[in-house]
């Protein structure tokens, strides 16, 4: 069994530095002096082998080629998500215009509101008449002629 | 930490002149420059999904959401990083969103929806002890957790120096060295009867 001496004396403090190392991306006295250090340094060392023995495991990983029709599958989506961009973008323009005549009008309105023009945006004589109130002397005597007058009517008939 | 201040040679493809007018056209409106682009990225796309996501019909769908995201926001493209990082960085938070979704939905190990996909892979292993030893590195790959597994493949399968995983990450390049560091003593853990 390793005492704890022997333990921490297996564990170099440069190791974690190999795997910058052997990515090449130690400047270049770094990498020197961590170089000089490996040919005395059997843990760093046998961490470059590793490393790589890793690299090389890993390089090997298969890749697959994309399954036949991906491409097209692709290349259709690109285009129907083009088609919603443009569509999106209309509606947001069309929108901001409502918008815009909507806020305009809104405006418009209040400040013919409170600069007094009611009178000319009153409403027209002929409803001024159908809806304005009847003097009541004015209703009997309508009342009485059209009454007259269909009697005039059902005489005719007879 | 002496770090450097370039980043490190890496495999990735730079970044062409036409990426950026191909963005541009496509910030106006041209539909053909959408389509070029998907034609230009789609494959090194899918190939870094799978890595993540570990089965073709999933990486295929991370890839397309990719796209789809990045033209919804087209607009939001600056230009401030290549074409390629701003859509590995869309592509790898899909895929982070996929793995979610998908531990809350199932508990199913990644490899074995990568080996049920059956879909064709481009070099063949030649032996049985090649097959389990990727079957091993692909299970301990599906193992790691989500942090672990993206600095993992775009280091290792990527090729990106620590400078461009931490843009596409948005982490400090101090947090990528360190995160990159315990993924793979896990890694090694868990691959140590591959390990010298």
């Amino acid at each position: 069994m390793k005492t704890r001496d022997e333990g921490q004396r297996s564990l170099c403090p440069h190791l974690p530095q190999v795997s910058a190392y052997h990515d090449g991306a130690l400047e270049p006295s770094a990498a020197q002096a961590l170089h000089e250090h490996m040919t005395r340094c059997a843990d760093c060392a046998g961490e470059l082998a590793r490393l790589r023995r890793l690299s090389g495991l890993l390089a090997d990983v298969p890749v697959p080629a994309m399954r036949p029709g991906a491409m097209v599958r692709m290349h259709r989506a690109v285009a129907a998500t083009r088609q919603r961009v443009v569509v999106m973008r209309l509606a947001r323009v069309l929108s901001a215009a409502a918008a815009t005549i909507l806020v305009v009008c809104t405006a418009w309105l209040w400040v013919s509101a409170q600069s007094g023009q009611p009178e000319s945006w009153g409403i027209s004589s002929w409803e001024a008449v159908a809806v304005g109130s009847i003097d009541d002397t004015d209703a009997e005597a309508l009342l009485a002629q059209w009454i007259v007058e269909d009697l005039s009517r059902e005489n005719a008939h007879e | 930490m002496a770090w450097k201040t370039q980043p490190a040679p890496t495999e990735s493809a730079p970044l062409r002149d036409g990426d950026s007018e191909l963005v541009q056209r496509a910030q106006e409106g041209d539909d053909g420059a959408l389509h070029d682009l998907v034609d230009q990225y789609a494959d090194g796309l899918f190939r870094l999904a799978f890595s993540l996501v570990g089965n073709a019909p999933d990486a295929e769908d991370v890839v397309q959401e990719t796209f789809l995201g990045a033209f919804r926001r087209l607009r939001g493209f600056e230009g401030r990083s290549s074409v390629k990082t701003w859509l590995t960085r869309i592509l790898v938070r899909q895929a982070a969103r996929h793995h979610r979704r998908r531990s809350v939905r199932r508990t199913v190990p990644l490899d074995v929806e990568g080996r049920e996909s059956g879909a064709g892979v481009e070099t063949g292993p030649t032996t049985a002890e090649d097959v389990t030893m990727r079957m091993d590195v692909e299970e301990a790959l599906g193992a790691l957790s989500t942090d672990h597994r993206e600095v993992v493949v775009l280091r290792e399968m990527q090729g990106m120096s620590y400078a461009e995983i931490a843009e596409v990450l948005d982490l400090p390049a101090g947090t990528v060295e360190s995160r990159l560091f315990r993924a793979r003593q896990h890694l090694k853990e868990l691959l140590k009867g591959y390990m010298p």
